[in-house]
């Protein structure tokens, strides 16, 4: 009887613990999962981005500049976290805010955004040694408002590949 | 009038005299391709004998040809990009490219032609290489009866069999691709025209458009590429007479476009894709003559899609004719030959006296209930879409196609 009360008091308390597990992004597929804008399958795994909403939602992007549309598009409230792809480390998920950003004509990202996102400075200019230099630094608030990163960058293409048609 | 023809001749000669052939083999005059390109001036011909070479990455940066007699290898070793053009009015023909390098940020392929024009590959064989041909900022490029077989096993580090980016007037023909990426993949490529190629088992998509404009693509096979062909965020693409077959699984179409403007899709063939055809955000599209066969859904078109027509096709044998997840009442389906409808042809005009809905009430619950899938077939489905076609009240109302053909189109 004791026993049988313990082990339903562990079951209880696993279900109880799974329920409460908090939210966290979910690893990427590469090779099957789809872009949640764009339809495109994932398959560079450089690049990839997560939204998690305050339900615990999970949407996969493909490129920075599809997570960016789908979240005007979408607009909801509170505000979903936002994750990148780590470009150095495979899978490994950083949050927008701590990020920093390269923008690069040399990163070929899968909907040209052009951007990459590393955990810190030696990362990004180990990346951009090895594309020659050049480029820019960017936070996520520059990215989020390219109009006010102008003012300190010449961010041309930020997040507007659509826009580079003839 | 044979001296006239002599003295022509005696002209154009230094012209051709001056094109020297340079031998590359075993025993021959250069024992390696690098010192023979050093040497060769504009206009030459290198040849090249059969045999291995190892010679990391060969740059070619004067127009000339480069020909290899008994398919002589080229082999990267697994680090290198085997060769790379710079110049124009280069030909690059018969070798075997094996091993090539891989890139961490930077695309590495065993052809690149960078900032190039008139370049030509033809009857080479890729074989291991991140990217197979890669044409970056070139223009009038052609690329003809090559083989390009990819390692999947490279996974993630696995590129495209043939890659255009921001191109313009590249023809692809005749081509064999199959274990890349994507197949073919045009990014800012526009004015191409890629013809004739199979393209079977890349991991992604046999054909992938993105941004590129007035593109034509005719007489191609796609086969159990693993999404199909992605032709997305173009205008004016012109798609006849390809076949698009085995797609299979959920994320996997025989065709997706999104995006797309005015474009022709004619003469196509769809067989065995689970979805044949899935269209978001696309306008001005015009479908004539194609076959659907056998696929889940024929057609799967969202709400946003406006302005597009569909004549003169059969659809025989899908389990779904059409999904959406709206009315689609700015749509036109004209004429086209549906398995499933049941009409008749009084006047014998070879035309359906009476309208057809090609929305079933079924696709519509599962388009909501993606799980409901699992009635597909029972008797309970039959009642509700026969129910349905008797009374229409839930599927949309203006969807028809007002002339159903009474016998399949030949196409």
């Amino acid at each position: 009887m004791n026993s049988l009360r313990s082990t339903s008091a562990l079951l209880f308390a696993g279900l109880a613990l799974t329920g409460c597990t908090p939210a966290k992004p979910q690893a990427i597929r590469y090779g099957q999962d789809e872009c949640a804008e764009c339809k495109m399958t994932l398959v560079n795994p450089h690049y990839g981005a997560e939204l998690l909403t305050a339900k615990g939602k999970i949407f996969k992007f493909d490129d920075l500049n599809c997570l960016l549309a789908f979240q005007n598009k979408t607009k909801t409230t509170p505000a979903p976290q936002a994750y990148i792809i780590d470009c150095n480390r495979p899978n490994t998920f950083l949050t927008v805010e701590h990020a920093i950003f390269l923008q690069h004509d040399g990163l070929r990202t899968p909907m040209g955004s052009h951007l990459a996102a590393f955990a810190n400075v030696t990362d990004l200019e180990t990346a951009r040694s090895q594309l020659g230099g050049g480029g820019q630094i960017l936070r996520w608030p520059d990215i989020l408002h390219p109009a006010s990163a102008e003012k300190t960058a010449t961010c041309k293409s930020c997040c507007s590949a659509a826009q580079q048609t003839p | 009038m044979r001296r006239l023809l002599l003295s022509v001749l005696l002209c154009l000669a230094p012209a051709v005299l001056s094109a020297a052939e340079l031998h590359v083999g075993a025993g021959k005059p250069f024992a390696t391709i690098r010192t023979a390109l050093t040497a060769a001036h504009d206009g030459d011909t290198v040849t090249v004998h059969g045999g291995v070479y190892r010679e990391g990455n060969l740059v070619i940066d004067k127009p000339l040809m480069l020909v290899g007699l008994d398919h002589p290898r080229l082999d990267g070793a697994s680090t290198d990009e085997i060769l790379t053009i710079t110049a124009p009015h280069v030909t690059v023909r018969g070798f075997d490219f094996q091993h090539g390098g891989t890139g961490n940020l930077t695309d590495v392929a065993g052809i690149k032609v960078a900032n190039a024009h008139h370049v030509t590959l033809e009857r080479n064989r890729i074989t291991d290489c991140s990217f197979g041909i890669y044409f970056s900022k070139s223009q009038d490029g052609i690329v003809r009866d090559n083989e390009i077989h990819g390692s999947p096993a490279r996974a993630e580090s696995n590129g495209n069999g043939i890659h255009a980016w921001s191109c313009e007037r590249i023809a692809i023909a005749n081509n064999r691709i199959d274990g890349h990426r994507d197949g073919i993949y045009l990014e800012f490529a526009t004015d191409s025209a890629i013809a004739r190629n199979t393209v079977e088992d890349n991991l992604r998509y046999g054909l992938h458009f993105m941004f590129s404009h007035r593109n034509a693509y005719r007489e191609n096979t796609f086969l159990r590429n693993g999404a199909g062909v992605a032709v997305m965020y173009s205008r004016e693409v012109r798609m006849e007479a390809n076949h698009f077959s085995r797609s299979w699984g959920s994320a996997a179409y025989g065709l997706l476009l999104k995006d797309m403007v005015d474009s022709q899709i004619i003469g196509n063939t769809f067989d065995h894709n689970s979805t044949a055809v899935c269209m978001q955000n696309s306008n001005r599209m015009t479908f004539e003559r194609n076959a659907f066969r056998e696929n889940g859904w024929a057609l799967q078109v969202q709400s946003s899609c406006t302005d597009n027509s569909f004549t003169g096709n059969n659809f025989i044998g899908n389990s779904f004719d059409l999904a959406t997840n709206g009315q689609l009442d700015l749509n036109r389906f004209d004429n086209n030959y549906w398995d499933k409808a049941e009409s008749y042809d009084l006047n014998r005009d070879g035309t359906g006296d009476t309208p057809y809905r090609p929305v079933s009430l079924f696709a519509m619950l599962v388009e909501r209930m993606p799980t409901a899938v699992l009635l597909l077939r029972s008797p309970l489905a039959h009642f509700l879409d026969q129910a349905e076609r008797i009374i229409p009240s839930l599927t949309p109302d203006r969807l028809i196609d007002l002339k159903p053909a009474m016998h399949p189109h030949s196409l």
